[in-house]
Order: C-alpha cells, then sequence, then structure tokens
C-alpha cells in the first residue's frame, strides 16, 4: 500500500519543504511590506515622516508610546536618495532596512559623534556592472556615508527615547527637520 | 475514485504540514531560553549571513519592525519564574539590580490601541531604583504605588524587554534578566 503510495508520500514531503520555506523566507517579508503601505498609503516614497504614535503601536509594540519614530520609505528606481538628518542631543539610533526588514545598515548618536548629517542611499551595483565602472564613480564614496542597497526599495528608521510623553512632540519638533528625497545630481 | 483521494490527500498533508510546522518553529527556533531562571527568550536577530530565518520571520508576520542586534538586544517572557503563564488577573514583581544597560524598555503585551490611558511600559529614564540601586516594577491590572506597568488586556500576558546594545558595555548572555515572581491572583 505505502510502496504504491510512495509517489504521494514524496510529493507530500516535498510539498510541506517548499510550503515551510516559502512561509519563513518569503512570507514574512511580503506580508510586512503590505502591512508599511497600509499604514503609510498617503506619504510618497522618498519623503521624511514622523511615525503617527497609534501606527508606532503596531510596528514597534515593544516601545513606550513615548519614543519617536521617524522613517523614510526610499525609492532608488529613479536614482540615488539623500537622507539629510536631524537629531536630538542625546540617544538616538538609525537603521536602514530592506523592503523585506532586512538590516542593511545601523549608526548611533555615539558612533556617529554628530547630530547632523547626509547620508546617501544607493543600488550596489550588479555583478555585470563591477566590470564597468569607472574610476570617478568610487570618488562619492569616499565623500561621506553611502549605504548600498540591493534592493531598490526600502526604508530608513530613526529611534529617538523621550524621558516620557510630554517630550514626544519636542523630539519630534527636532527630528522632523530630517530630509529625504533624490539626491542632487 | 482512491486514487483521486490520495492525491487530494497528499497534497492537503504537504499545505498543512508545511505551513504548521513553519508557524510552531517560527515561535521556537529564532529564540533561545536566557537569564538564570530560563523564562526569558532571546531572539537571534543579527544580521548578514548569521541571521536566522525565523527570528526575522516571528516580527515580520506580525507587521513589526525586527530590531536591528547591533541596537538592540529583545527578550520576551511569558511564565514567570515558576514557570506558571503571565496572567492579567495576578499581580507580579518584577525586580532587577546591576542592569547596566544604556537605555532599556519593559513592557508588557498585547497591546490595546482603543486603552490610551494604559501604561503598559517603563524605561530606564523614568524609573525609580531602590537606594541599593534594586529595580522593582509591580505589573498589575490596578494602580500599584512605586513603578507599575498595567496590562491593556485581559488574558495571558508577555512581557518584552528591550536593551539598547549601542554602548557595547556587556553581552546579551551576561545581561542579568529581571526575575518574575508573582505576588497575588
Amino acid at each position: 500500500m505505502i510502496i504504491r503510495n510512495l509517489y504521494w508520500v514524496v510529493t507530500a514531503a516535498v510539498l510541506a519543504i517548499i510550503v515551510h520555506i516559502s512561509m519563513v523566507l518569503f512570507a514574512p517579508g511580503f506580508l510586512f511590506d503590505r502591512n508599511l503601505n497600509r499604514l503609510a498609503s498617503d506619504v510618497p516614497d522618498n519623503t521624511f515622516f514622523i511615525l503617527p504614535a497609534a501606527a508606532q503601536s503596531r510596528i514597534f509594540p515593544e516601545y513606550p508610546s513615548g519614543t519617536v519614530f521617524g522613517l523614510c520609505r526610499f525609492n532608488l528606481t529613479s536614482g540615488p536618495v539623500t537622507l539629510d538628518a536631524n537629531l536630538p542631543d542625546g540617544i538616538w539610533t538609525l537603521t536602514v532596512y530592506s523592503r523585506f526588514g532586512r538590516t542593511l545598515y545601523t549608526v548611533t548618536d555615539e558612533q556617529s559623534g554628530v547630530d547632523t548629517f547626509s547620508l546617501q542611499l544607493a543600488m550596489a551595483p550588479g555583478v555585470l556592472d563591477v566590470f564597468s565602472l569607472n574610476e570617478d564613480d568610487t570618488e562619492v564614496e569616499t565623500s561621506g556615508w553611502k549605504v548600498l542597497s540591493s534592493d531598490e526599495r526600502g526604508f530608513a528608521v530613526f529611534w529617538v527615547p523621550a524621558l516620557d510623553k510630554a517630550m514626544r512632540e519636542s523630539l519630534s519638533e527636532t527630528l522632523s527637520k530630517t530630509s529625504c528625497g533624490k539626491a542632487a545630481v | 475514485m482512491a486514487r483521486v483521494s490520495v492525491k487530494i490527500f497528499s497534497v492537503l498533508c504537504g499545505v498543512v504540514g508545511g505551513w504548521a510546522s513553519a508557524l510552531v518553529f517560527i515561535d521556537s527556533v529564532g529564540s533561545t531560553p536566557a537569564g538564570t531562571a530560563g523564562t526569558w527568550r532571546m531572539w537571534d536577530l543579527a544580521a548578514g549571513t548569521s541571521s536566522n530565518p525565523y527570528a526575522r520571520a516571528h516580527f515580520l508576520m506580525e507587521g513589526r519592525v525586527p530590531p536591528a542586534q547591533s541596537l538592540f538586544q529583545v527578550y520576551t517572557n511569558t511564565l514567570d519564574d515558576d514557570g506558571s503563564t503571565l496572567l492579567s488577573g495576578c499581580v507580579y514583581k518584577i525586580s532587577a539590580k546591576d542592569l547596566a544597560a544604556r537605555w532599556w524598555s519593559l513592557s508588557v503585551g498585547p497591546l490595546n490601541n482603543e486603552d490610551s490611558d494604559s501604561s503598559a511600559a517603563v524605561t530606564s529614564d523614568e524609573v525609580v531604583r531602590d537606594a541599593d540601586g534594586t529595580l522593582n516594577v509591580a505589573m498589575a491590572r490596578y494602580p500599584v504605588s512605586g513603578n507599575w506597568i498595567r496590562p491593556a488586556v485581559e488574558g495571558t500576558l508577555t512581557l518584552q524587554f528591550v536593551v539598547s546594545n549601542t554602548d557595547g558595555t556587556q553581552e546579551p548572555e551576561d545581561l542579568k534578566l529581571p526575575s518574575v515572581k508573582r505576588v497575588s491572583c
């Protein structure tokens, strides 16, 4: 009986492995991307915004409500994007994620030593592009902070903790001076 | 007819088996026991080749942003020190000593977005310590003097402890995680 149905037993096992891998590697990223699209549906790409408290409690539930999160959803399809950060004095972090939630880059107040800086986000060169790069193309990489992403879409998250809820407004005001837009050519 | 049933059964077994095993693995394989009591679980969110896809999926499936492990360590706990499930109807005492992180946050989930009065989190910035440096936080539905966190929902609870890694003073394994003792029910 089992031998006769061996083909279907193997099929079930292979199908289970495919579904398992898809559920772990691909489905979460797509679900998250869809959730982020829904939360920030009215914010265009390459625009910096402070995450409203209600949305914050959904995607960062383990952080207190006084904490300020600033987001920029970047799209590198039409070229590099520059993030001009303006942060309050004190603790902060910046994390750049791919659209599926993979960490690409992190920096903190202690590592940077400054509260205002520019970060350029650009597409990582493909395998073939590496052979056709000119010497000039590498110059920009030494002139400032640059993050190369293999995914054309992603998001940058600024995190600024507050002593209490009352401080959220003033921290938001400072952080909202941050901008995110297409890099000047 | 019997042949068709075998085919359908095989496909169903594969899909349901793969889906169910993924859900179980996402909740169990992505985290490891932490702390002396072993009831806290540490989420393995390292970046790059050492990243744990199950841990990342745990956050993304719920629409949450996975914290970068180089910046934050996330611990969760659904049990008290005696191994009983955390319940909203009980009062708990959460204690810690020598918590040397630059910033941390202790919160209780799940959150209720409609309950704006909920005080579901306490952070290192606002917590009051005893004279000897000991930290005591009460978790209860009703006000308790001193540091207090209030579950926003009825039923089973999850404690979330987020510790900033930015100063690099402690390895995650060396951190003395808070004890969770049931006071009354």
